[in-house]
């Protein structure tokens, strides 16, 4: 099967698999700023740029994320917008938000390896998402809570 | 013109509902499901804490002795210790002591039918009130072959355990059809484009009792795992508890959390980020997400869907109220 939305989300699978690897870093860093009994830092940034530095440049791979989101956004309101009649226009804009998503979510993603959470929540407001449908569609299997761990 | 018959096995392990789905399966189907269905059993017969004679129950009895165990327990205690080192201790396996201090310590269905506590939980309902950390040292048990020492402390693989049985019976089906799912009492495996072409439709349990959905999830070749505090919570001298507990405090975690889902390559780390993410809580957990750049998807004790960037893509729907 070939049609876009599908790529789409293999495209975005697969980017989770290089994403996991580099997560187990990260999460040693973030896990360590949790951790109430860490004697001494993991952290790997070994630049010898200042803090200043680091964040400048994490803000401006932030902004530069932001706008190639704004750009994906235009083109998928363009599209709609072209779409014929309202309701097909809004049909159109669900079926092309995964798309959109998913390449603006890369973007994103790989911002947020290299700024502050805090910042990068902010980056990630503007994802589109897929919601308002009238009805659930038909699902072939559930994730829940386990009878018992 | 041709038509293909669905292969599907569904049976009861680790007290849960487990179903084995191929589709347009290949030649050697049957195998490999077998082979499935033995992975999973190995891990219910080895790993549980419930049976006095498992592989596991023996160790916790002397957990500072050497062990020569099933080669599949021994993977297991290597995988829940990269997962300890990994989250920097936020998952561990040691918090088993805790759980059978609040009663835990046989199978869930007869927590809310039998008499619960001991001297242990006087002391567990003070630092539940005063909400202090609990000092302790980083589990480091060894494992050399399928020889391994627990390093003094007794462990629970429960935070683990179906993520294993379900990447164990992945594996096993690798070849086994155009699409495969492995659905183990909601921690599941979901490779190939699915029964319609476009990805296995996810639906996400409402953790606070509601019919419906709450998301949609569209999937191809990844894990998914729920961690939630929809069934298994319980009072203990008055003061609800649930199987969620952070070893930071040794209380119940996750405040202001009822559930969250992750997707993860591997079905055994997505159970165990879908743990981790629970235990930072509804105030943490859009933050550590996105630092974590992980796929994760949360609902609150109030109800409110929470969303990290990386699992909208896979978002076909989402529940308006």
């Amino acid at each position: 099967m070939t049609d876009p939305t599908t790529a789409a989300r293999r495209v975005a699978a697969l980017t989770l698999i290089p994403t996991s690897v580099a997560v187990f870093g990260a999460g040693l860093a973030w896990a360590n700023s949790h951790d109430p009994y860490a004697s001494s830092s993991s952290k790997s940034g070994t630049s010898s740029q200042t803090p200043d530095d680091q964040l400048a440049a994490a803000q401006a791979k932030v902004d530069d994320a932001q706008a190639k989101l704004a750009k994906l956004q235009a083109e998928v309101d363009g599209r709609s917008a072209d779409a014929a009649g309202q309701s097909s226009a809004a049909a159109g804009a669900s079926s092309a938000s995964p798309s959109a998503a998913g390449a603006a979510t890369t973007t994103a993603s790989k911002a947020t390896t290299q700024a502050k959470a805090t910042t990068v929540a902010n980056a990630t407001v503007a994802a589109p998402v897929v919601v308002g449908a009238p009805a659930a569609p038909k699902v072939q299997t559930v994730t829940k809570a386990s009878t018992k761990p | 013109m041709t038509v293909s018959t669905d292969l599907a096995v569904t049976f009861t392990s680790m007290a849960s509902d487990i179903e084995i789905r191929v589709v347009d399966p290949a030649p050697g189907a049957e195998e490999a499901v077998d082979r499935a269905v033995a992975a999973i059993g190995a891990i219910a017969t080895h790993l549980t804490r419930f049976d006095p004679e498992s592989a596991l129950s023996k160790a916790n009895r002397a957990p500072a002795a050497w062990h020569d165990v099933p080669a599949v327990l021994a993977d297991a205690i290597s995988a829940a210790h990269s997962a300890h080192r990994v989250t920097h201790g936020l998952f561990d396996p040691r918090v088993g002591a805790t759980l059978a201090a609040w009663g835990y310590d046989k199978s869930f269905e007869r927590i809310q039918t039998e008499a619960v506590g001991t001297t242990s939980w006087d002391i567990e309902i003070h630092r539940t009130l005063r909400g202090a950390p609990v000092a302790r040292a980083t589990w480091e048990p060894t494992v050399t072959g399928t020889v391994i020492n627990l390093g003094g402390s007794p462990i629970d693989l429960g935070g683990i355990g179906k993520g294993l049985a379900v990447r164990h019976a992945a594996a096993a089906l690798a070849d086994a059809g155009r699409s495969v799912l492995v659905d183990a009492g909601g921690d599941e495996w979901l490779a190939g484009p699915g029964p319609d072409g476009d990805g296995w439709k996810v639906g996400v349990e409402d953790p606070l009792g509601r019919d419906e959905h709450v998301l949609v999830l569209a999937v191809t070749d990844l894990g998914v795992a729920t961690s939630s505090i929809a069934r298994q919570r319980w009072t203990v001298r008055g003061v609800p508890v649930h199987h969620l507990v952070d070893p930071r405090t040794q209380t119940p975690g996750g405040a202001g959390l009822a559930a969250v889902t992750v997707l993860h390559p591997d079905p055994a780390w997505a159970e165990v980020w879908s743990k981790t993410l629970y235990l930072t809580g509804a105030a943490d957990i859009a933050a550590s997400a996105a630092a974590l750049d992980l796929a994760a998807a949360w609902v609150t004790v109030d109800g409110e869907i929470g969303l990290s960037a990386a699992i909208r893509p896979f978002v076909l729907w989402q529940v308006t109220r």
